[in-house]
């Protein structure tokens, strides 16, 4: 998600910690190993699925780990439509095809909600308010491109699905069977004329629907639905194990019971090779013949109207019928459904965030979020005017400003970030940071932590912080004299400390004449990102809980400390190195 | 709003006294021609050395800004200028090289930039920049939208909220632009004619209503 | 009174305080102050606009019989309108009238600079990005990210937790469990929200930020 600088991703290990260390053969330790020995790089293909924001990652107290998106399993609770906030029972879900089936419908062209528009004419109103359209609000295209307008503002998607584009009503399944079977009849009856008269003459009284255009989809799907039908009907005429007639005591059931108990070699009978099924072969039973001629029609059109009529590809895959190809068969797209989900850490099953089934609710029942386990690590720009003259400083009058452009770093002048640690933890916790001295890339830039190793305080209430004198006074902060200080933090508060970071961006193009030459080729997109991975390890003592240290061990008596460990690696995206 | 216990009020207006002061230090247009039915609102502006003419009916809301720096500009009958909106030629943002080139191929005369005619009806949103020659009948120019130098547009277009028009683009009337810059043509109105007059009657008794809320300082600009 | 000049001689600081907390710059633009409600602790930034003059004029039966002034827009608590955005109610034709319609924007809210709003509802717990067009009668539900330079149409619902971006607007992702959330660490988090500095996230309370502004 696209973030405003400066911005800090966690990666989550979990697809490391997936492959169970059981499975593993001894040149996969040995490539772990080196792995270990590897910094984290931001532009590996694979980080752009281990980077969240903090917002985005929940915490196992169990497995006392970071659970990303990848790294839990979701369970849904409720469908609802995101436009008009019904919650659609999961029954319908799976009949209905997970759209909604009210009047919730987007703009086919643009993909914005389409609103429902009354067209009555003033002059002449009707009882119901209508005819009603479908309109887009925002690109202006509405049912009436397409021909179709509805009687009433309500049940807008049964009305749509009764009518084609152009207005012609759409036949029901009975109607489709019937007029399958009275062409079924026309073409036996025409076969029979046939051999009786000569070939040349030609059925005179030939079928309108025969002259008409194509089938259309709907068409051929009902009748290649109907012709499996009769052909399964035809190969299992009782089917013991169909779903539909498992009365009780009924003759199928009986059947069936028999089959279970009875011996092998009725099994083996009626395991009997089943006769193949044969395909549709005729346009009745579904077949779908490719003929030129709809592919010439296709091409005069756009000849004569241009690629103006034509669907983009999004526009066509956003399409129920995957063969639309002009704008007059667009069909409004019913609004997809959206799902409330509850998290469960995937090895250990927890669950991790369980939101309140009600859909106008934002509350949760459970959510144990990372945020509130892990430091939250900050960057900014060292406000200019505390830090102290870099020799290079008065040359630079973007620095010299009061707010720092973060996406136009310069290449080679050392700029100052501050980076904050916020700690939400009761506890004291004593941090490592480690950074590659050059960033990963391209593009190098020189990163150094002036102060890698400092202490956190615990996040106690505001008012014991009032109370106790307890600050340690011994690393005084540099803040407050205004002077960058390798080893000194820079300024810390009640439950965090922030350090500052040496950042010398590198050069978008080599120097000439420092024979990089060969590092002449074209930067990527995004190459001038100056993301900098830096490791977070944390330590820190905490009362060992019973309750986690699992029954039957009297350990974890109260008052008892712990150590405990935690490491991870984040990228702090600082800004974009300016083209010079 | 009995809802909340206090609601609190922003002081009441005092800017209306310093109304007068502002308008005296803007350099006003040689010739302005005021149709006596137009409104409009308080901190509108309307600058620029070379005429205006506002039709019957038009209406500028709050801080619209009509300038004719450069080249004058006519607003048809019926034009509703929002709130920030920027008619005229040179209110358009800092123009890049490339385009400020093409502006002054066309001040040079071979495509018509002599000025911004806005025709009957035309509605341009809150934060729109015209800057075109002409805009046909019954256009909206939608919020954020800006419309280059020189474009010609049809009538009953719409330009979509924070579409951006190239300079000299002509449009043909019932053009959509949306998406930032694609362009379809309105089949709805150009099969139903009858949905464009019910449009232009709910202009006109917007028209109407603004003249109900909004207090009328053209009498200001008239003396 | 939006002149430079009288920015620098304006001896009483960019904002004025009101009794229940609400900061409102001397350069913002309002009309129709009689109509609009601010719940307090909320922040209007120089340039706003807001348009309480476009107010609903369907006379509304009131139950003691004296006239009452009709609310265009209500905002709720620490809200911050950032500079150079536009707030105007929505209208739309009815039974043959134009009509407007009030606006209600809940707390902490916070809009981006140069947005237009016309929605009909924005609920709790907004980030609205810069240069955002909401267009009419649009409703906005609790816990919504919409990225800048944003264009949603008129009449879209957008569900609550969702990030919707792009010209026509559309949901492209879901705000983390953590939206909001600010740990245990108000007050000591440079933030994530856009410039750094603010001690505020993005969707949570925005107090912090409120009292920072001066």
């Amino acid at each position: 998600m696209a973030q405003s600088f400066p911005y800090t991703y966690y990666a989550c290990d979990c697809y490391d910690n997936n492959t169970s260390t059981s499975a593993k053969r001894a040149s996969q330790i040995l490539a772990e190993a080196d792995e270990e020995d590897r910094t984290f790089d931001p532009r590996n293909p694979r980080s752009n699925y281990a980077l969240y924001p903090l917002e985005h990652l929940l915490y196992c107290d169990d497995c006392q780990q970071i659970r990303c998106p990848r790294c839990v399993i979701e369970e849904t609770l409720n469908w609802y439509c995101p436009s008009c906030l019904f919650e659609v029972p999961s029954s319908v879900v799976k009949s209905d095809g997970n759209r909604c089936t009210r009047n919730c419908f987007n703009c086919p062209v643009c993909i914005s909600p389409m609103t429902v528009n009354s067209i009555e004419n003033p002059d002449a109103p009707s009882a119901t308010g209508g005819p009603y359209i479908l309109a887009c609000p925002y690109c202006h295209w509405s049912t009436i491109e397409t021909g179709i307008e509805f009687e009433k503002h309500t049940g807008v998607h049964g009305q749509l699905a009764r009518v084609a584009n152009g207005g012609t009503p759409v036949p029901t399944p009975k109607e489709r069977e019937k007029e399958r079977e009275r062409r079924k009849e026309f073409e036996a009856r025409q076969r029979d004329s046939r051999n009786l008269l000569s070939p040349s003459q030609d059925s005179p009284t030939s079928d309108l629907h025969r002259d008409s255009a194509l089938p259309s989809r709907d068409d051929v799907f009902s009748n290649l639905g109907a012709f499996y039908k009769s052909q399964i009907e035809a190969q299992t005429p009782s089917n013991p194990f169909s779903a539909h007639d498992l009365n009780f005591s009924s003759p199928s059931a009986y059947s069936r019971i028999m089959n279970l108990y009875s011996s092998a070699g009725a099994k083996k009978q009626k395991r009997g090779k089943p006769s193949p099924m044969r395909e549709a072969a005729s346009e009745l039973e579904g077949l779908h013949v490719y003929d030129t001629v709809s592919d010439n029609a296709a091409i005069e059109r756009i000849k004569r109207d241009g690629w103006g009529s034509t669907l983009s590809q999004t526009q066509k895959l956003a399409q129920i019928d995957p063969h639309a190809n002009f704008e007059d068969e667009l069909r409004p797209i019913a609004t997809l459904l959206c799902t409330k989900r509850s998290k469960r850490c995937r090895s250990c099953r927890h669950i991790l965030s369980k939101p309140e089934s009600k859909i106008t609710s934002t509350r949760y029942k459970i959510k144990v979020l990372a945020l509130s386990h892990i430091p939250r690590l900050s960057i900014r720009a060292l406000p200019n005017n505390a830090a102290p003259s870099t020799p290079s400083a008065p040359s630079t009058p973007a620095f010299s400003q009061q707010s720092f452009s973060y996406s136009n770093l310069r290449s080679g002048i050392p700029t100052h970030f501050l980076l904050q640690l916020s700690n939400p933890l009761f506890d004291n916790v004593r941090v490592t940071l480690a950074t590659p001295s050059t960033t990963p890339g391209k593009i190098q830039t020189r990163v150094t932590i002036l102060c890698p190793q400092f202490e956190v305080g615990a996040n106690t209430d505001v008012w014991d912080d009032a109370l106790s004198s307890s600050v340690p006074s011994a690393t005084r902060s540099s803040a407050a004299d205004g002077q960058i200080e390798a080893g000194k933090i820079w300024d810390r508060g009640r439950n965090w400390t922030s350090v500052v970071i040496e950042v010398v961006p590198g050069f978008l193009r080599p120097i000439t004449g420092f024979g990089q030459a060969d590092q002449a080729d074209e930067l990527d997109e995004d190459d001038d990102l100056l993301e900098i991975p830096i490791f977070v390890r944390l330590e820190f003592e905490t009362e060992a809980n019973a309750e986690e240290r699992g029954l039957g061990d009297s350990r974890g008596s109260k008052g008892e400390k712990e150590q405990r460990e935690a490491a991870f690696w984040t990228v702090v995206g600082a800004g974009r190195i300016a083209a010079m | 709003m009995s809802a909340q216990p206090a609601p609190s009020r922003p002081g009441p207006d005092r800017r209306s006294s310093t109304v007068p002061k502002r308008t005296s230090i803007l350099p006003k247009p040689s010739s302005i021609a005021l149709d006596p039915s137009v409104l409009i609102a308080q901190h509108a502006q309307i600058t620029g050395t070379h005429p205006i003419t506002l039709g019957p009916n038009t209406v500028l809301h709050p801080h619209s800004r009509i300038s004719s720096a450069l080249a004058p500009v006519v607003l048809g009958e019926g034009v509703v200028v929002y709130e920030r909106a920027k008619v005229g030629v040179g209110l358009g943002p800092d123009l890049d090289a490339e385009s400020r080139r093409s502006s002054m191929r066309s001040s040079g005369g071979t495509i018509r930039s002599d000025g911004v005619v806005l025709g009957r009806n035309v509605v341009v949103e809150a934060n729109a920049i015209v800057e075109a020659a002409e805009v046909g009948e019954g256009s909206v120019v939608e919020v954020g939208a800006v419309l280059g130098r020189g474009c010609v547009v049809g009538k009953y277009c719409t330009i979509s909220p924070s579409s951006i028009v190239a300079p000299n683009t002509r449009l043909p009337d019932y053009t959509v632009v949306y998406g930032g810059s694609e362009h379809r043509l309105d089949k709805t109105l150009q099969l139903r004619p009858e949905i464009l007059d019910a449009k232009m009657a709910v202009h006109r008794k917007q028209l109407e209503m603004f003249k109900k809320l909004v207090p009328n300082q053209v009498a200001k600009w008239t003396v | 009174m939006s002149r430079p000049a009288a920015r620098k001689a304006a001896p009483k600081g960019e904002y004025i305080e009101t009794d229940s907390g609400n900061k409102v710059s001397r350069r913002s633009a309002i009309t129709g102050t009689a109509n609009i409600t601010l719940g307090g602790r909320t922040v209007i930034m120089a340039d706003v606009q807001l348009r309480g003059d476009l107010h609903p004029t369907r006379s509304v039966p009131s139950s003691s019989g004296k006239e009452v002034t009709p609310t265009s827009i209500s905002i709720g608590r620490c809200t911050v309108i950032s500079t150079g955005s536009v707030i105007k109610p929505p209208c739309r034709i009815s039974r043959g009238q134009v009509h407007y319609y009030p606006m209600k924007i809940g707390d902490n809210v916070f809009v981006g600079a140069n947005c237009t709003i016309q929605a009909i509802s924005i609920s709790s717990h907004v980030h609205i990005g810069e240069k955002v067009t909401i267009s009419p009668f649009a409703i906005v539900k609790e816990n919504v990210k919409i990225l800048p330079n944003t264009v949603i149409p008129a009449n879209m619902v957008i569900a609550s937790g969702s990030v919707v971006g792009g010209c026509p607007a559309r949901v492209i992702g879901e705000v983390g469990e953590g939206w909001g959330a600010s740990g245990g660490v108000a007050g000591g988090g440079l933030g994530v929200g856009g410039g750094g500095e603010e001690k505020w996230v993005e969707g949570g309370d925005l107090r912090e930020l409120v009292r920072s502004i001066k």
